[in-house]
This record gives C-alpha cells, sequence and structure tokens, in this order.
C-alpha cells in the first residue's frame, strides 16, 4: 500500500511540473529546457527557509514559488526578445548556471552531498509523517495549482498567449501584449515547478544536485511531449506514463546498471513512436511538427 | 453577399453600445524605405482624414503592403513621418509598437489572412476584444466573476459579428477547416471585434465572388459615410470599391500618385 501511495505523491508532484511546463510549450510556444533547474531552486529555497530559519511549510511552499517566479523574471529582462531556438539556448545557459550553484556552492547547498534533515510537512498543527496524509495534503495542493492553471488557460490570458504562439504578428496587430504574456506565462510557469520542488523536498527529506539536472529537464519536457499539449490531460497522461516505466521495468527483476540504460531506451523509443505516429502526444490537442 | 450586407447592424449595434467611435485619420510626411539599396517608397505624402475611404493600387511589389507595414507600425521608415489621430490623440507611429496602435483603434486585415490555426472561429474573433480584464494572469484568477461577466458579453458580442459576416453556424470550427473566403469573413468578423477606428485592409475582396466583391465594397463606404471609420484599402480589383472611394491612389516606383476620380 505504501508502494502505491509513493507512486501517488510522486504522481502529484509530476503533475504540477508537467502541467506547469506545458503552459510554456503548449500554450506559449517556448520550449524550455531548465525546468528542473527551478524545480531544484524550489526544493532548496524551501528546504533553507525550514532548516535554515525554522519557517513553517506552507510559509517555505510560497518562498519557492517567489524565488521560482522572481528568477524567471529577472531571466526574462534581458532575454525577452528572444524565441525559438535562441530562447532554447538561453534556457538551456540558466539550466547549466544553476546546475553549477547548487553544485559548487558548498556552505549554502551541501554541494555534491546535498541538503539532508529536510523536515517533514507541518501545516495548521498537523504533521505529514505518513504517506497517506502527505499524499491527502499534495493532493490538496495540487488540486489548487492545477485549477489555478485550468482557469488561466480558459481566460483571455490563456487564449491570447495560444494566439501569440499560433501567430505572434497577428497577435500584436490585434493589440495583444505578446512580449508581456510570455514573461507573465514562465514567471507562472517557473513559480509553479518551485512549489513543486518544495513538496519534492518536503517528501523525499534528502536533495541534492543530481534531482535537478539537464537529464532531468528532459524527463520533465518527456511528460510534456509524450502526454501531450494543450490542455490538462495530456501532462497527467504524461506524468504518468513516465513514472510508470521505470516502475514496471522494476518488475522485470534486471539487473541494475542494464535496467537504467533500458529506461532510457524505453523513454527515447516512446518519443521516437510518438513522433511519428501521434505528434500531439497521446492525449494532447497541439501538433508538433 | 448577405452576410456583408448585414455589416452595418452589427455597427449600428457597437456604437449603441459604446457611443460613437473615434474618429482617425492618417498623416504621412515624406516618407522613404529601401531595402538593400532598392527604394520601396519614394516620398510618401498623404493625409487620409476622418471618414474617408482611400483606395490604393500599383503593380505587384509597389510597395503596397510595405506602407501598410509603415503605417501599422511594423515598418519604421527610414525617413519621414507617420503620425496617426485617433479621436483627439495624436501618436508618431514610427515610434509606437503594433500592439499599442491597435490599442488605440487601428485594425489589419492580412492579405494572407492570419488567422490563429489551433483555435476555433469564435477563439479566433475572441482574441480581438479589447480590454479584457482576464489578459492579466493575477486578475484572470483573482476576480474571477468580473472576468467571467466580461467574457460572457464578449461572446455575445463575437456571436453577433460572426453572424454578421454569414458565419454564425461556423462558430465552433477549427480555423484550417475554413475556404479562403470563409476565412476572409473571419477575419472581418474579428476587425468588428475590435471596433478599430481606423482600418487597414490588404486585398479584402480576394476569394470573394463579384456579388461578394460588390456588397462588401458597398459596406465599406456606409462604414466611412455613416460611422465615420477611416479606411485604406489596398485591391487589385478597382472595380468593385472605387466608386465607393473618396480618394484613389496609385503606388508607382514608390511613387504616391493621386488618381483623379474621372479617370478611375
Amino acid at each position: 500500500m505504501s508502494y502505491f501511495l509513493h507512486l501517488l505523491i510522486l504522481l502529484e508532484i509530476y503533475l504540477v511540473v508537467a502541467a506547469s511546463l506545458n503552459l510554456l510549450v503548449g500554450h506559449a510556444g517556448l520550449l524550455q529546457v531548465a525546468h528542473a533547474a527551478y524545480f531544484g531552486l524550489g526544493a532548496y529555497t524551501s528546504s533553507l527557509l525550514m532548516t535554515e530559519l525554522g519557517v513553517g511549510f506552507l510559509p517555505a511552499v510560497a518562498g519557492a514559488g517567489v524565488a521560482g517566479g522572481a528568477l524567471s523574471l529577472l531571466v526574462s529582462l534581458p532575454a525577452w526578445r528572444f524565441r525559438g531556438d535562441a530562447f532554447v539556448m538561453m534556457s538551456l545557459a540558466v539550466q547549466v548556471a544553476l546546475f553549477a550553484i547548487f553544485y559548487n556552492w558548498v556552505d549554502l547547498t551541501g554541494g555534491p552531498f546535498g541538503l539532508s534533515g529536510i523536515p517533514k510537512p507541518v501545516t495548521w498543527g498537523i504533521e505529514l509523517d505518513t504517506s497517506g496524509s502527505m499524499s491527502a495534503a499534495y493532493g490538496v495542493m495540487v488540486a489548487l495549482c492545477i485549477g489555478m492553471l485550468f482557469l488561466l488557460t480558459r481566460s483571455p490570458f490563456g487564449r491570447s498567449l495560444q494566439a501569440v504562439r499560433d501567430d505572434e504578428l497577428a497577435a500584436r496587430s490585434l493589440g495583444i501584449p505578446a512580449r508581456r504574456l510570455k514573461v507573465e506565462a514562465f514567471a507562472v510557469a517557473s513559480a509553479l515547478v518551485g512549489v513543486a520542488g518544495a513538496m519534492y523536498a518536503a517528501y523525499a527529506s534528502y536533495i541534492d544536485p543530481t534531482s535537478f539536472s539537464l537529464d532531468e529537464s528532459i524527463l520533465m519536457l518527456s511528460m510534456v511531449v509524450v502526454g501531450g499539449t494543450g490542455n490538462l490531460r495530456g501532462p497527467l497522461v504524461g506524468a504518468l506514463t513516465l513514472i510508470a516505466i521505470p516502475e514496471v521495468l522494476r518488475f522485470a527483476a534486471l539487473p541494475d546498471a542494464f535496467a537504467a540504460n533500458l529506461r532510457l531506451l524505453a523513454y527515447g523509443l516512446l518519443l521516437l513512436v510518438l513522433m511519428r505516429l501521434r505528434p500531439q502526444g497521446l492525449a494532447g490537442q497541439y501538433r508538433y511538427e | 453577399m448577405e452576410a456583408a450586407t448585414t455589416m452595418e447592424m452589427a455597427l449600428n449595434e457597437a456604437a449603441r453600445t459604446r457611443g460613437a467611435a473615434a474618429s482617425a485619420r492618417a498623416m504621412l510626411r515624406d516618407v522613404k524605405i529601401a531595402f538593400g539599396g532598392q527604394t520601396v517608397l519614394d516620398g510618401v505624402t498623404f493625409d487620409l482624414r476622418p471618414g474617408e475611404l482611400a483606395l490604393l493600387g500599383g503593380e505587384n511589389g509597389s510597395g503596397k503592403t510595405v506602407l501598410l507595414n509603415v503605417l501599422s507600425g511594423h515598418l519604421a521608415p527610414d525617413r519621414g513621418s507617420v503620425e496617426l489621430q485617433f479621436g483627439e490623440r495624436r501618436v508618431d507611429a514610427v515610434r509606437s509598437s503594433p500592439e499599442r496602435l491597435a490599442r488605440l483603434g487601428l485594425g489589419r486585415l492580412w492579405q494572407d489572412i492570419r488567422l490563429f490555426p489551433s483555435m476555433t472561429v469564435l477563439d479566433n474573433v475572441l482574441a480581438g476584444t479589447a480590454g479584457m480584464l482576464g489578459q492579466n494572469p493575477i486578475l484572470a484568477v483573482l476576480a474571477l466573476p468580473a472576468v467571467l461577466r466580461q467574457e460572457r458579453m464578449a461572446r455575445k458580442r463575437a456571436h453577433q459579428n460572426l453572424a454578421t459576416v454569414g458565419m454564425a453556424d461556423r462558430a465552433q470550427s477549427s480555423c484550417d477547416m475554413l475556404s479562403v473566403g470563409q476565412m476572409k469573413r473571419v477575419a472581418v468578423a474579428r476587425l468588428l471585434q475590435m471596433e478599430a477606428s481606423l482600418l487597414l485592409l490588404d486585398e479584402p475582396l480576394a476569394g470573394l465572388d463579384a456579388d461578394a466583391a460588390e456588397a462588401f465594397s458597398h459596406d465599406l463606404g456606409r462604414l466611412c459615410s455613416k460611422h465615420g471609420k477611416t479606411i485604406l484599402v489596398v485591391e487589385h480589383r478597382h472595380d468593385a470599391i472605387s466608386r465607393f472611394a473618396d480618394r484613389v491612389w496609385k503606388l508607382n516606383h514608390g511613387r504616391l500618385e493621386e488618381i483623379e476620380r474621372s479617370h478611375v
């Protein structure tokens, strides 16, 4: 039972990750490859707030969201004209820079040794020290995050963002402030993945830079591509699929070294098959051409 | 055709709900622009006054679309001034972004239409709605009742505008399933949704049959005479529009020539 609750908690966390990335990739048309870095920023921010400053879980989660949003704004200011390939390169630079900070600022982040002893969440005096209580509390938090994304994507904000993705020139000629919208979408997505990072840190009790590497960013992007973009079903299906693959392989009782490579092979194969047969992903609306 | 002739009804409705649309004026002085050493616009000067309909002709590649790009803030000229007036407000189009000019009241119909292909017909029209609270992500979540109220009103107006262009029954269709003529009608509905006072129309009659083109031209004339819209139309099919036009211009090797109405 606790094994399934563990999977449920991972699914909850990665649902927020994939749905927030979907806002950027699916709705704004911005290919972000630094999502794991923002995820890590949220994880480190909340962990340090809780362990060093004694801040409670919920304020620490809010702090993680603010950190993610603030960094995205800082990045957007010099890079607000970037689009297409240039945006990908810019986000790659952010991924590499943040990972280097997580890895090398040993005094603050613990460097390669990571941070341990992150306290279990306590909300309104209730300690969430069991998988059941944590999955229920995370369920509420995920519902709030997904609800917010649902409202945003169904609002004029989401419609305008979609217009910008389809044809920026036409959108601007209708009075839609394309650049501002992209900066705002970037901030919302980064804040939400920061929140997911805080949830992950509190659940794992230990974090180190390997959880926030470029490989992880590509895994997150794969969730969006596999599940599909442009709606909220896609990220759910994508997160579920990519969390399920290693768990299914676990039951195959393969040697560890082989299983890890087979997992990567399975991800790659899945992406290839989808790009060929179903470019819009398993449950998406928007086609990658 | 029926769709086009009912355009005026929609404008009457818009005028009732928003008050008279602000009049617009476009003034170009000595505008020059060159690409790779080749002069495209050479000292273009005109004053398009409020409520006037101007027809701009010229050979392919004579710079008609470039002129529209300059007027709509997409392209800065090498020399000269471009001044637009919306009501009492004067703006320098060279220093203004296209989105700012659109918010002030400049609407553009593109030669290649440029609908948003992944959106429905209705959403394409709704995308033209100005001043939506829900375009701000914070208000979209925190001021939900007001956002929903505004969205309902915008949807109602969008349905009216789609009915005006004869596309009411295609509101939920995907835009990439439409014919060129239908796409053009949706683009016109989007302009109506914007409630722009200065319209720049790039070959609006392309893809319309003779009757529809005639009716559309007639409505353009009424838009100017009765509703004070200022319109610049780039069109090869002079025959349909010229009799409703107040001014007829031709671009010839980058120079703007005014053609006497009697010679049209």
